[in-house]
């Protein structure tokens, strides 16, 4: 193993934490510098430095679902420039297109060439969310049904030369956006965690020498690529299958069907999508490079979750995806919601490869997306906008039961408002927040339970939603058994509906929104269920002594 | 005054002592092993080790660790905790966010009261402080009844928007007290009186929580140093960097949290004012921990909230930055490579070279190879290390690597010291700063070691290691004053903002401060009052806190250009068109206490510092005799040229090739870089 090794493992060691770290430095300055909450404080943005071909060498994300994605967009630049030699020092591209960087159009990604003298050693790249740009509704819409509704779409263009901005390409943006100086101000901060990343990476091969540090970038590829090949050779070969599907895609009623096939052969691990649905008029669909993104983050969490991803990892993971499916999106697909499918695809890569990795699994979570959107006038004309993702159970595993009550995957560590200051901001009052009893499925160990939140409005407001896994709600795994569904219910002065997606519904004064989330999947045998938690549990009020009886059989 | 002023900071390993005499007009330092079972013990044994006659004692601060570790160890009361109706999950809930982004089996942190142990009443204020729904007092009899017969210790109580107006939480206290019961009793907005519900709650939790058990501790405390002779006031060590007798200590046990730590800080500021440097990075490396923080002209930086193992506290309190796990920090392989880090050996097993049966190398185990720490002399002799041991477990870690033991000792040290430089760097930056610019100053049994390396790393080239490096927590202690914080939130555009109202908020907050303060026994013409606004843009979260300046005449004016400075300099940009907002109002209060002079060294240009021995260390995988000197027989102001060893009784200071040493006449090492 030794003899693969070029350079010295201490300097090596030192090189790679560097890099690490310089990345941490650029996510630190895109945080700092940038000018929206969504980028500074639910750290909804990316960045990555990369050696010359594009592979990762240190990356830093605030949402989980933006592993290592930003290769992809170095190498189409690259290509349609025609060739590395084509950039100079100073040179900056922009891009969004949702088929190219596989996201939503308001993810905006920036990347720049390092030159170390003469040579170029690498990239710095950055990706952040955008709160507006071009599209036909402020923010986002819910109901687009092509990719032109959804907003501005960019190839990768220069808007740096030589360290000169290109002004008229960059007022061309910003001025797309209802928040043009917001914009601007953002684009400037993810310029400036580039120069971060220029600035160490320049620092580093200083101090070690360009060969030094070329020898150990190839030495820390090794690493990786040992790392994973240890862990899925001891996975026991054989396909390994799950199936889910997602209510629908938010314009038409029929069910988005995800299909997963995952094969083990020795150190190689193939992801298959096959039978997964074909792309859909609504805006579940997903650009194929985020697709790779979630089935590696799927990787991630069952193997090595801690050791830090690089330009060596994966290179024995295949994904194959069927071409103009919701996973591989086409012109003119919408993609607005793309997460959405994404984290049913991660949960059932999970569910698929559970029977083999049973200590590292979890059953299935409550799901993603759950969000809760009102809209209306302020006193003062001006438009208010609450956005909300709600939290839910978590799936039990086989250590522990799941947590209730946390937020969704693909929403990483945002935090919810405090009850205090939503009410103080908006015309909300809150009359529940707590524990949906016995929403977590049944198991030796339990799923988490889902929440209740109850809304009350103290003034004419738009309600929207976007609720999803009525048709698979988290389901258990080794015989526990299924948490349960969403429901929101709306309750105005004449009537009472449940419904789970609504695009603007106009409610009035003490009308009332009861969301009550779901639970997490259940793990193990509910008969194996440990007595004492049970009675635990009953005296928590986490579950009453129906729940008890039926599903533990546990008699009083 | 009497004779002595004295401090202890009690660690997991040794109990720091530092007496100040006045008849000597000199410090002095010990270091005794920390008794855990009878803490006090441990301290009064160490202090009759230097002093006679306890009734001399004028002055007492402790740092206490009693707070601390039973919220670590979850050995904290038994609470009932009450709250409105519909909201009983809002502190098992939290802010719903899940800090490891890769982790499926994710929990929360355990929550320090059962779910069954919360209380709902009907009851509701609104957000504008409006009673919605008036406290009946039939209910709170009724669940009273039902905490009763549970037999809990304590009762906490947070309402919703209490903060705004705390009528309802006050009901439940008179209808408290009028049942004449034993429990004590924690109100939110008495805790914390700021918005949150979150974060309120678990701010009175953990006071909760922790006070019987420091309440218990610091009785017992006084009752030993009584018997012994010492008549005044104990002052304990809070987290904010003041001091405060024992008896507010118990009434706001939360703030003993950082007890210990935070001396070091304040010390940093008075080893700034002495040697003229406002800008200082001060790093506390132990055997376990490696704890940094900032001084920054010449205040040290302090936070209004702090997360301690998850758990949001609504405190203000010195920003102590923990990263990476010190001397302790195992040297491991991945795929093939070195790795250093972070999972540490903790103090049991510890180290190899401990011989408490640790048998993963570590970075205390590289220094002992490399000589760097003398294994006879380890902590003035009073700790005997096994060489031989962590000779042979880095030895076996080099064969798997191809490299020799004295490679894979300096390279362990070397990565360790990179890793540590970069967390720093990405620390600094986050605040704005170029750590270029400041100083390091390095403290603790390992900083000193490492300090050099890392300054060369982060491009430092001034480094300070103070007299008593291996105590300075506790010499830190006697630098201080005494401290109250208290705030108030006010939620107003900052141009609409009404100056009655505000002044009434600050009024009340002085007169409860000039109380504190008083049944301290500060004489009112030592009060200092400090005001403060939580400002921020309309639309953001994170508030920036500015001072008010009492000269201004242009109040407005003068405090929002304060403000987009502030925010300049902080975050990088900010918008001077931008309409702010007022969050919170704060007051912070000194009690000014007198300091002890530091007597100067004399400078004597015949004397010249004579080392005690050579040694064998290694420095860049070459075996060099060094020179081991003991500081105390150091001569004043003479220049030392590395590679040396200077060693104390707590510490041992490594200064590296390309740099010198020079002892100053307040005892400090000043060390630079050669250019």
């Amino acid at each position: 193993m030794i003899s693969t090794f070029i350079e010295n493992p201490i300097t090596t060691e030192i090189i790679r934490n560097a890099l690490s770290s310089a990345a941490e430095e650029m996510n630190e300055s895109l945080a700092r510098s940038s000018f929206s909450p969504i980028i500074y404080e639910m750290k909804d943005c990316s960045v990555g430095i990369y050696n010359e071909n594009a592979e990762l060498l240190g990356q830093s994300s605030g949402l989980p679902t933006f592993l290592g994605n930003l290769d992809v967009c170095i190498r189409e630049t690259t290509k349609i420039i025609g060739g590395n030699e084509n950039y100079s020092p100073g040179d900056v591209y922009i891009m969004n297109d949702s088929y190219l960087a596989g996201t939503h159009l308001n993810d905006i990604t920036v990347i720049a060439p390092i030159f170390y003298k003469d040579d170029l050693v690498g990239f710095s790249a950055t990706r952040a969310h955008w709160l507006d740009l071009g599209a036909k509704d402020p923010g986002y819409p819910m109901d687009a049904t092509e990719i032109y509704q959804e907003g501005l779409r960019i190839p990768p263009l220069k808007i740096y030369n030589n360290g000169e901005p290109i002004q008229d390409i960059i007022k061309l943006i910003t001025m797309n956006s209802r928040l043009s100086d917001q914009a601007l101000g953002d684009l400037n901060a993810q310029i400036a965690a580039c120069n971060t990343g220029n600035k160490r990476v320049n620092d580093i091969v200083e101090r070690h020498g360009i060969e030094t540090f070329r020898n150990s970038i190839k030495d820390i590829f090794r690493q990786s690529e040992l790392i994973d090949i240890q862990q899925i050779s001891v996975i026991p070969d054989g396909v390994y299958t799950a199936e889910g599907t997602l209510d629908n895609d938010g314009v038409t009623e029929e069910e988005v069907p995800v299909k997963v096939k995952v094969t083990i052969e020795n150190e190689r691990l193939t992801i298959d999508l096959e039978g997964s649905s074909p792309q859909r008029m609504g805006m579940t669909n997903c650009g194929l490079a985020q697709t790779v993104s979630a089935c590696r983050v799927a990787f991630k969490h069952m193997i090595g979750p801690d050791s830090p991803v690089t330009g060596g990892n994966f290179k024995t993971m295949d994904i194959k995806v069927p071409k103009r499916s919701i996973f591989s999106a086409e012109e003119p697909a919408a993609c607005g919601w793309y997460f959405t499918a994404l984290g049913l695809l991660i949960d059932l890569i999970i569910k698929a490869l559970s029977p083999v990795l049973k200590e590292e699994s979890a059953a299935a979570h409550y799901g993603d997306s759950m969000v809760v959107t009102f809209s209306g006038r302020n006193e003062d004309e001006s438009t208010f906008l609450y956005v909300e993702p709600t939290a839910g159970g978590w799936g039990a595993f086989s250590a522990d039961d799941g947590q209730s009550g946390l937020i969704n995957n693909s929403n990483g560590d945002f935090k919810n408002l405090p009850v205090e200051v939503l009410e103080s901001k908006y015309p909300l009052k809150i009359n529940e927040y707590g524990f949906r009893v016995n929403s977590g499925g049944a198991g030796r160990t339990q799923g988490g339970q889902g929440i209740v939140r109850e809304y009350e409005l103290t003034k004419p407001s738009n309600l929207s939603l976007w609720f999803e896994r009525a048709k698979t709600p988290a389901w258990g795994l080794f015989d526990g058994l299924a948490g349960k569904a969403p429901e929101v219910e709306i309750i105005t002065k004449n009537d009472k509906e449940k419904r789970l997606k609504v695009n603007s519904k106009g409610l009035y004064v003490g009308d009332r929104v009861i969301v009550q989330t779901g639970g997490g999947g259940g793990f193990g045998p509910p008969l194996e269920r440990n007595e004492e938690e049970i009675r635990n549990d009953i005296l928590d009020g986490l579950i009453d002594e129906d729940f008890a009886r039926e599903k533990y059989g546990y008699s009083f | 005054m009497k004779r002595y002023s004295l401090s202890a900071d009690i660690g997991g390993t040794f109990t720091d002592i530092v007496l100040y005499d006045r008849e000597k007009e000199d410090y002095n330092s010990a270091k005794v092993p920390t008794i855990k079972e009878n803490l006090s013990k441990g301290v009064l044994d160490g202090i009759a080790t230097m002093i006679d006659d306890f009734s001399e004692v004028e002055f007492f601060v402790h740092g206490t660790t009693a707070g601390l570790n039973a919220f670590l160890e979850r050995k904290g009361a038994d609470i009932a905790l009450i709250v409105t109706k519909g909201f009983r999950d809002v502190n098992e809930i939290g802010r719903a966010n899940r800090s490891e982004i890769y982790n499926i089996q994710y929990r929360q942190p355990e929550p320090l009261v059962k779910r069954r142990n919360i209380f709902e009443l009907d009851e509701r204020v609104l957000y504008d402080g409006t009673v919605h729904k008036e406290v009946s007092e039939d209910e709170v009899n009724k669940l009273i009844d039902e905490i009763e017969d549970a037999g809990y210790e304590s009762v906490s109580i947070a309402l919703l928007h209490s903060y705004k107006n705390p009528e309802n939480e006050l009901k439940v206290l008179d209808v408290l007290k009028k049942r004449n019961n034993k429990f004590s009793i924690s109100l939110s907005h008495n805790i914390v009186r700021e918005w949150r519900e979150y974060e309120r709650t678990s701010t009175t939790l953990i006071n909760a929580y922790i006070a019987p058990i420091v309440e218990n501790y610091l009785n017992q405390f006084e009752e030993q140093l009584e018997e012994k002779g010492t008549e005044n006031d104990l002052f304990i060590m809070q987290s904010n960097g003041g001091v405060m007798t024992s008896e507010v200590a118990k009434d706001k046990p939360i703030q003993t949290l950082l007890s210990g730590p935070v001396g070091g800080t304040m010390g940093g500021v008075t080893l700034g004012e002495q040697t003229s440097n406002d800008n200082l990075i001060c790093v506390d490396m132990g055997g376990t921990s490696f704890d940094v923080s900032m001084i920054i002209n010449g205040e040290p930086d302090v936070t209004s909230e702090v997360n301690i193992e998850k758990f949001p506290i609504l405190s203000p309190m010195v920003n102590m930055h923990t990263i990476g796990a010190g001397g302790g920090s195992i040297a491991w392989i991945e795929g093939g490579g070195l790795r250093v880090g972070p999972h540490s050996a903790g103090a049991v097993p510890g180290p190899v070279c401990y011989g408490k049966g640790g048998i993963e190398p570590t970075v205390t185990d590289a220094n002992v190879v490399l000589g760097r720490i003398d294994p006879a002399d380890f902590l003035g002799g009073n700790m005997k290390l096994d060489f031989e041991g962590a000779y042979k477990a880095i030895e076996e870690l080099g064969k798997q690597l191809g490299l020799g033991v004295y490679e894979t000792a300096e390279g362990i040290c070397e990565i360790a010291n990179a890793k540590m430089a970069d967390a720093i760097r990405t620390l600094t930056i986050s605040k704005g700063i170029d750590p270029r610019d400041f100083t390091l100053v390095a403290f603790g049994g390992a900083g000193p070691m490492h300090a050099m390396f890392i300054a060369e790393n982060l491009g430092i080239n001034k480094i300070i290691v103070p007299a008593s490096a291996g105590t300075f927590s506790a010499w830190g202690m006697l630098q201080t004053d005494i401290r109250h914080d208290d705030v108030r939130t006010y939620v107003s555009l900052l141009r609409a903002s009404d100056e009655a109202t505000m002044k009434n908020l600050f009024n009340q907050m002085i007169l409860n401060s000039e109380s504190v303060l008083k049944s301290q026994n500060i004489d009112p013409n030592n009060i200092k009052h400090n005001k403060q606004y939580d400002l921020r843009y309309v639309g953001q979260e994170y508030t920036v806190t500015v001072d008010e300046n009492p000269e201004s005449k242009n109040f407005y004016d003068d405090l929002e250009k304060d403000f987009h400075d502030m925010h300049l300099n902080i975050y990088g940009h900010n918008n001077p068109e931008g309409a702010v907002e007022i969050v919170n109002l704060r007051v912070v209060s000194y009690g000014l206490l007198d300091k002890n002079p530091h007597r100067k060294l004399e400078e004597n240009p015949e004397k010249i510092s004579n080392f005690e021995k050579t040694n064998q260390v290694f420095w860049n995988n070459k075996q060099v005799d060094t020179k081991i000197y003991n500081l105390e027989k150091l001569a004043v102001n003479e220049e030392l040229e590395g590679p040396i060893i200077i060693e104390t009784e707590t510490s041992t200071i490594v200064v590296p090739h390309n740099f010198v040493a020079k002892l100053d006449d307040t005892k400090n090492l000043l060390i630079e870089k050669e250019r």
